[in-house]
């Protein structure tokens, strides 16, 4: 048998610079696009995130249970005939915009939970991870970053309300155009868009102000969740202090809270009264409610571009 | 050619004066900015990147006003700064990517370049992983790689090897020097740490107290004036010293059999002096050479 193997060249050393792989610095000379659209990448990185989030598609999950209960409720209740629904008390001029208004009540607190979970961290991680520093070295404003993050709760917000909201409105207008779902509420899918678009705004413009001023994710979660339940809280106190329970003649101090200013103008959008055992309530004020939501937007993104800056100048 | 130019900068965080009256040209290639604590030095690279609005004075970047054209100045640039940063709940490419399109590249250039910048930077087996997972050294290396993703012309690197070990710091002062070498990128190395200036840096600026007090390449700053050589005797010889100021050489013993020698200028023949001096306190001389300063001397002087 022939031992003599063919020689073999010894293997390089493994710091040796590889022959075919030029580990040498390359620079980019690509393209670079206009910086009006750097907030859109920071939106669309803020929703990539909840791709993941389990708290996020059970709350969003919830919110198209309800529309689909909805749906069927209606679906029901049009099976019924006019004349029992006027024994029931459904008002058949009203009934949709009354239907997306309890709706729209009903997702009230899945919409707060899931902009907790978008909206929390949207800053106060960047905070915590020293990522200002990332975004403001590259050719960004904090105006963009703070626009970047605003639309990514505010788009997520409103997209998680407002998409079943218009299935829940195509499948109306399906099935119920022959029953006058047009003829007697012809601005509903306007009213519906903006219903959907209050608790978004609202709600980003406030949690952006508090998650800037958070060090944490945590902090924020419980800043605006406090802020949220306090005023609740705080509204309840006064209506039986002030008016001892009276609906009748303080039910509009209600909505002095973060929940009823969104609760409010939605009622005032759909223009829908709420009954009660004692009758109709008036509606709230809608300059009132407009007033108080504006203050509230206001503030949440003074405070947070107030908070947003590459350098901590601590002047003395 | 100047990649940056200040003249007369003042900067203010309220009353305390942080750059004071600071005029420098920031020449190509690699640059270490050296000081102790407080000089000055964050705060001039925050000033260039228009993140801070100078008090009173002018100031340039590839020929871009840093007092109003700060996103001009940063599309050019990449920080990588001193503390830690990442983007939480991003692996390394997505946020290495996400960087690139933050400075505007579109998306598959920006995940193609984001691979390639790893790869280079070393995180190539560890794209995957979270970056909060990621080790010290790993954190360094990864934060270099935001920077230099969009392909800046100048990077500015703020204490580039805290809080890494000997090997890890060795190979970030190679990635350093490889990047500043292919001459397509300018470096602003920011440090305290001495020998990291030495071994990437070509040219050198102190600060101290918000001025500049030494700059230049290493070359020159490491030349001594006047004739001064570093002689070393066979063993300690202190009557040398007196002997040799006698000759009119000023004589330092700088430890043990070590000497240094400085020769008013227009010494004819320093070697003669020398030997002459050591027979007559009855030493041996066992070599010398022209004396050179170390970066360290040049920075305690400065700062003196």
């Amino acid at each position: 048998m022939d031992f003599d193997l063919p020689k073999q060249e010894p293997a390089p050393p493994s710091n040796a610079p590889s022959p075919i792989a030029d580990l040498s610095y390359r620079t980019y000379e690509g393209e670079l696009k206009t910086r009006s659209l750097r907030w859109w990448v920071i939106s669309m990185a803020v929703m990539r995130l909840l791709k993941k989030s389990v708290g996020f598609w059970i709350n969003a999950g919830v919110i198209v249970l309800i529309y689909l209960i909805a749906g069927l409720q209606l679906y029901l209740t049009g099976n019924l005939g006019s004349r029992v629904n006027g024994a029931l008390g459904i008002d058949e001029q009203t009934k949709y915009a009354s239907t997306f208004f309890q709706v729209s009540g009903n997702t009230g607190l899945m919409v707060f939970i899931i902009c907790l979970t978008v909206g929390a961290g949207s800053i106060a991680a960047d905070n915590k991870a020293n990522a200002l520093m990332v975004y403001l070295s590259k050719p960004l404003t904090k105006g963009d970053y703070l626009l970047g993050k605003w639309a990514g709760i505010f788009m997520t917000l409103f997209l998680v309300n407002f998409c079943p909201a218009i299935t829940l409105y195509l499948y109306c207008l399906t099935s119920y155009i022959s029953q006058g779902f047009l003829k007697n509420e012809p601005m509903l899918i306007f009213k519906v868009f903006g219903a959907c678009l209050v608790p978004a705004i609202i709600h980003a413009s406030l949690l952006v102000g508090c998650s800037a001023w958070s060090k944490s994710p945590r902090a924020a979660y419980i800043f605006y969740a406090g802020l949220y339940f306090l005023s609740t809280i705080a509204s309840g106190i006064m209506f039986g202090v002030i008016y001892r329970g009276d609906m009748q003649s303080g039910g509009h101090i209600l909505n002095y809270s973060l929940g009823g200013v969104i609760n409010g103008l939605c009622q005032s959008i759909y223009g829908v009264q709420t009954v009660f055992p004692g009758g109709k309530l008036p509606m709230p004020s809608l300059p009132l409610m407009l007033t108080l939501a504006i203050i509230f937007v206001a503030v949440g993104v003074a405070a947070a571009r107030a908070k947003i800056n590459a350098v901590e100048v601590v002047k003395g | 050619m100047a990649v940056a130019t200040i003249s007369n900068l003042i900067v203010r965080y309220g009353t305390k004066t942080a750059v004071n009256d600071l005029s420098l040209e920031v020449p190509e290639g690699c640059t270490g900015l050296l000081g102790p604590n407080g000089a000055g030095k964050t705060t001039l690279l925050k000033t260039l990147l228009g993140f801070l609005v100078p008090t009173s004075g002018t100031g340039e970047v590839f020929g871009m006003n840093i007092a109003n054209e700060g996103l001009r100045i940063r599309q050019r640039i990449g920080l990588m700064p001193e503390m830690d940063c990442h983007i939480p709940g991003m692996n390394a490419v997505t946020f290495v990517s996400y960087a690139g399109e933050l400075a505007g590249m579109p998306a598959s250039d920006a995940l193609r370049r984001a691979h390639e910048v790893l790869e280079y930077c070393g995180l190539g087996e560890a794209r995957y992983r979270n970056v909060e997972t990621y080790s010290t050294g790993m954190k360094q290396r990864i934060k270099l790689a935001q920077a230099l993703v969009h392909g800046p012309k100048l990077i500015f690197l703020d204490e580039p090897t805290n809080g890494l070990d000997p090997a890890g710091r060795d190979e970030m002062l190679d990635l350093i020097r490889n990047i500043s070498a292919s001459q397509v990128v300018n470096v602003l190395v920011s440090s305290h740490l001495l020998p990291d200036i030495e071994r990437t840096c070509d040219q050198v600026i102190v600060m101290r107290n918000g001025k500049v007090v030494r700059q230049g390449t290493m070359q020159a700053l490491r030349q001594t004036v006047g004739i001064q050589i570093e002689v070393e005797m066979y063993i300690e010889t202190p009557p040398l010293v007196d002997e040799m100021a006698r000759r009119g050489v000023e004589t330092r013993h700088h430890n043990a059999n070590l000497y240094l020698m400085m020769f008013p200028e227009g010494t004819h023949n320093p070697a003669k002096l020398i030997f002459e001096g050591a027979k007559a306190v009855g030493g041996q001389v066992r070599g010398f050479h022209a004396a050179t300063r170390s970066l360290e001397d040049i920075f305690l002087e400065a700062i003196e």
